[in-house]
């Protein structure tokens, strides 16, 4: 019997490396490329006319949904209830007018339905952007995804940000690079399984972040969630410092961060962090974040996507010094410009 | 069978140096679902299946060496005893 000459033993291990690699790559491009969820909206949650109602079941049938989206959702109703309260997002009874007091601000912008300051903050680690964000109405408040729709893509947050015309921006959670957590946007939602804890704005101009396990979709699409982020970790609890967080402790030390807090409905404050250059700007630990926050007066407040991947704009700049200049993602926050395409 | 064990050994190599990598990346950041997507799963369980394919062939090559050494043993035995018969008697 003939035997073939067995190939050298490095040859071997490379190739098997060369095999984990190509694991590894085609594993990327599922995750992260061809991520196999919805293209389209699974429902209307809140739809504005004269004032903006709730849509829990008057609501077109999703497009394409995901095995774990049918089973998630609730079938729409055959007649559509009535929906509870209306959500009013009207806050012009508390929206501040006249000029800004703040002498510390570096940047401000004011129209009738928006005012927004920025002011910067040092500690002895870190560099960071606080922008004091005042809506008149609830849609003044607003998120756009990279390439105008779900799921289209990658860009950085500024070119979306220019593209919308947006007076303030800021990262948003890249829902894309998971195929889990809630995704809720302008009032649509698109993805309904969790994945952290979840942070949801609702219409009526109230913010609040859940642990994972308290999060119940049903509950927030019937209270007519506006926006809803899944990224985390929710970043106060009743006031304090959580006792702990849900997230690892890679994510816990000093990192480049962005952040959103809620004051009370209509006033909001976007949080961006300077990170990872150590003669600038470390970063802020995930305690100190959630100290920041509770400083600044937040009643609730939430981490969006931290690291390379933060960055915050105002009036097509981009503030302090984003960690090699920021990396693409899919989807920001806004304010002013642009009503949302998707 | 040594080509399906080769194969399946290599696989297990390669989804193996995979789970290592991504295991690492999830401490990093849990939140990209390195390990809890549905692609993940799907590639744990074809990591399994490659598993349990490698650990059938060699439980039934080892069944194999192991009847074929009893076999050997045994007909060692036989010839031993046969030869051991017709060995003829020590010259005086």
């Amino acid at each position: 019997m003939h035997h073939k000459k067995p190939l050298p033993g490095l040859l071997v291990v490379l190739l098997d490396l060369l095999g984990v690699g190509a694991a590894l790559g085609i594993f990327a491009l599922f995750l992260f490329v061809i991520p196999s969820g919805s293209d389209g909206p699974m429902k209307n949650i809140v739809l504005f006319g004269a004032t903006p109602t709730i849509a829990v079941s008057a609501t077109p049938e999703p497009a394409v949904q995901t095995d774990n989206a049918s089973l998630a959702t609730p079938a729409p109703t055959a007649t559509p209830s009535p929906s509870p309260t209306p959500a009013p997002g009207d806050f012009s009874a508390t929206f501040p007018t006249g000029e800004f007091d703040d002498e510390a601000s570096i940047g401000s912008y004011a129209d009738e339905n928006l005012r927004v300051s920025i002011t910067e903050h040092r500690t002895d680690s870190a560099v960071y952007f606080v922008a004091d964000v005042w809506v008149r109405n609830i849609q003044g408040f607003k998120t756009a995804f990279a390439g105008d729709k779900y799921n289209g893509g990658y860009e950085l947050p500024s070119d979306t940000a220019s593209k919308n015309n947006a007076i303030l921006s800021l990262s948003g959670d890249c829902y894309r690079a998971r195929q889990e957590g809630i995704v809720i946007r302008n009032g649509v939602l698109y993805r309904d399984t969790r994945s952290g804890d979840v942070c949801i704005l609702y219409a009526d101009g109230t913010m609040e972040s859940y642990y994972e396990s308290e999060f119940d979709i049903d509950t927030a699409v019937a209270r007519g969630a506006f926006q809803g982020w899944s990224f985390g970790p929710k970043l106060i609890d009743n006031g304090q410092i959580p006792a702990s967080y849900n997230t690892s402790d890679a994510i816990m030390s000093h990192n480049p961060r962005a952040a959103i807090g809620y004051f009370a409905p209509g006033h909001y404050c976007l949080v961006y962090v300077d990170g990872r250059q150590p003669d600038y700007s470390k970063g802020l630990t995930m305690e100190e974040l959630s100290q920041a926050m509770i400083d600044l007066g937040c009643v609730d407040a939430y981490n969006l996507d931290g690291g390379q991947s933060s960055m915050m704009t105002f009036q097509g700049q981009v503030i302090g010094q984003p960690y090699k200049g920021g990396r693409e993602i899919s989807d920001i926050i806004y304010f002013g410009g642009n009503d949302p395409v998707a | 069978m040594r080509t399906f064990r080769s194969v399946f050994s290599h696989l297990s190599i390669i989804f193996s140096g995979m789970f290592i990598t991504l295991t690492i990346l999830n401490q990093y950041n849990p939140g990209m679902g390195f390990l809890t997507s549905t692609i993940s799963m799907v590639f744990i369980f074809l990591f399994c299946l490659s598993v349990v394919a490698l650990a059938v062939a060699t439980i039934m090559d080892n069944r194999r060496y192991a009847k074929h050494m009893h076999q050997r043993a045994e007909e060692a035995a036989r010839w031993k005893k046969i030869s051991t018969n017709n060995q003829r008697p020590p010259q005086r």
